[in-house]
């Protein structure tokens, strides 16, 4: 089988506190993979061992048939893996398109250290921020600073950021987080339109959207995988219903 | 034409400042020195400013720039030009290796690196007076004349002579600023004061474009010591000690970080009220100290911010009247 992502019981621990333990994660190429579990379950400190953002204590993470365990992150990004973070964290004094032409440029982060060009040379960036206002219908906002922006809007932004470089994988940390409900339907419609011509993985609260678009589910349980399946086995799944009693978000649609 | 006026039109300001200044100011002497503090206030802005960078090393390469060009003229018996490329690349150099280091650490660790390699240089030049002269300075620094004997023939006097090789010197430190604030790399530094952390996972080593940053910071206020040597004669010890970085961080703070021309401003404000104050009283620092606490509090974004809200209030006003006048008419 053809899996892009392969997490090998990775293990983090903080000092004493160890926040995940033996997770596994088996991603298959072009299909989108949920990342669930009830909160302080350990699904951004995950994340953050996938991306780089954080090392791992033990275990091994494979990306593309290669370990990128101890690749730091600029360099994760450079072999197709993109990350979207839970918190908006955009250049919030800096227009639309000159976020997402950053993006692009980070691609060749090396003829970015041109410092005698006018920025505009790169005309690689400047045509897929292009592409991505485009893409994602940010035409009216595009020479606005992004700080200015709603919420929902600023999300949109943030997973078109993490496009910028054509990536193969796209690891997005709730990507609906926050947003309000005129928002929703054009993140789902975008998360879908993703899968098309990319691997998701994504950490996400809202049960409808996760049941209704994932291939696979992942369910994390105090730092551990408790298990793993279909969105009907899921559904289905004593276990999870357990651990998530008690919490607001229950296992439904 | 429009594409002279499209080559040109970047140092069009500077241009202007440069021949307006000398109107103003009481002497070409202090004009020059304008000119000087505002090369080095503009290189720090692009790493205080652009870069988010507040580094005390700036008077070490003032006073580096100053050394250097020095010795490639008394020594190395250099021609001018040369002894002004020895000053910029060497001091480029040097901002590297400091760079490499101090670069390592973020924020206040960062700040207090710069702070320590200030300190070092300033007792290595202070300990090596066969080379820099030690407490007295480096004197004896020829004479534009005998540097460029061509002059002798033209018919302006020294001292106006010299303006304008420092002038072209602060013109063309602008328009390279300006280029480097509009570049790829440009774009990625104004990025790293934005929001660092974002930088990194969109696939930038952030470390190579503060390290970037700091080595053409370096080299930029190396020339502005040089030019200093050039104006005085002379480059006393005080070129390099913490003093001079002080003020060199004063001048882009006053003229507002973020700014190029504020910089320009802020420099001028600096070195026309020390002027003036060093006049009036012995104490004058302390004016300056109250004025720059006033400033940090009241105008935060310094001179240019200043300037920045009043058009926009003027514009204002003036939008009112005429609304005013359109409804009673």
């Amino acid at each position: 089988m053809d899996y892009i992502l392969d997490a090998q019981s990775v293990g983090v621990r903080f000092g004493n506190f160890v926040a995940n333990k033996n997770v596994d994660l088996r991603v298959k190429r072009n299909s989108i993979h949920a990342l669930i579990g009830p909160n302080g379950a350990g699904k951004t400190t995950f994340f953050n061992a996938l991306s780089g953002r954080i090392e791992t204590s033990s275990g091994r993470v494979m990306f593309d048939g290669c370990d990128v365990t101890r690749v730091p992150v600029h360099r994760r990004l450079h072999s197709g893996m993109a990350r979207c973070f839970q918190i908006t964290n955009l250049f919030p004094g800096l227009t639309t398109r000159e976020n997402l032409r950053l993006a692009a440029q980070g691609l060749r982060s090396v003829r970015a250290l041109d410092f005698f060009s006018k920025r505009e040379r790169d005309t690689q960036a400047s045509e897929m921020a292009e592409y991505l206002i485009e893409r994602l219908a940010l035409r009216a906002e595009a020479e606005r600073r992004v700080g200015e922006l709603s919420h929902g809007r600023q999300r949109i932004i943030e997973v078109a950021m993490s496009m910028a470089g054509r990536p193969k994988l796209l690891l997005l940390d709730e990507p609906t987080s926050g947003m309000g409900v005129d928002d929703l339907p054009v993140m789902r419609a975008l998360l879908k339109d993703l899968s098309r011509d990319h691997t998701v993985v994504y950490v996400e609260h809202n049960m409808h959207l996760v049941m209704s678009l994932s291939d696979r589910i992942t369910v994390l349980f105090e730092g551990q995988v408790l298990t793993e399946g279909t969105p009907d086995e899921i559904r289905r799944d004593e276990r999870v219903r357990r651990v998530y009693l008690g919490e607001r978000h229950h296992v439904a649609g | 034409m429009s594409r002279i006026m499209n080559f040109a039109s970047p140092v069009l300001f500077p241009l202007a400042f440069a021949i307006v200044l000398p109107f103003v100011v009481s002497s070409p002497t202090l004009a020059g020195s304008v000119l000087v503090y505002a090369v080095a206030a503009m290189a720090c802005n692009l790493l205080l400013g652009y870069g988010g960078l507040l580094s005390f090393c700036q008077g070490t390469f003032f006073g580096l720039g100053g050394y250097l060009f020095g010795l490639a003229l008394l020594r190395g018996h250099c021609g001018v030009l040369t002894a002004l490329v020895v000053a910029i690349v060497g001091c480029g150099l040097i901002a590297g290796l400091i760079g490499a280091v101090a670069i390592r650490r973020k924020g206040l660790y960062f700040v207090m690196l710069t702070l320590a390699f200030a300190q070092l240089f300033y007792f290595i030049a202070y300990s090596l007076p066969a080379l820099t002269g030690g407490d007295n300075g480096m004197e004896g620094l020829p004479r534009l004349p005998t540097l460029l004997p061509f002059l002798k023939g033209l018919p302006v006097a020294d001292s106006v002579a010299l303006y304008i090789l420092i002038a072209i010197a602060f013109i063309a430190a602008y328009g390279l600023l300006l280029r480097v604030i509009g570049s790829p790399f440009g774009s990625v530094l104004i990025a790293i004061r934005e929001n660092e952390h974002r930088v990194g996972p969109l696939g930038y080593n952030v470390r190579h474009y503060k390290t970037l940053a700091f080595v053409l910071s370096g080299a930029l206020t190396g020339l502005a010591g040089a030019i200093d040597g050039l104006l005085l004669g002379m480059v006393p010890l005080s070129n390099i000690d913490i003093g001079t970085s002080q003020n060199i961080l004063i001048a882009a703070i006053l003229g507002g970080a973020g700014s190029l021309s504020g910089s320009v401003f802020g420099a001028a404000a600096l070195v026309i009220a020390s002027d003036f104050l060093s006049d009036l009283w012995p104490r004058w620092q302390m004016v300056l100290g109250v004025l720059l606490v006033l400033l940090v509090i009241f105008a935060p974004d310094g001179l240019s911010g200043l300037w920045r809200r009043l058009v926009s209030r003027v514009r204002r006003q003036t939008y009112d009247r005429k609304d005013k006048q359109w409804t009673t008419f």
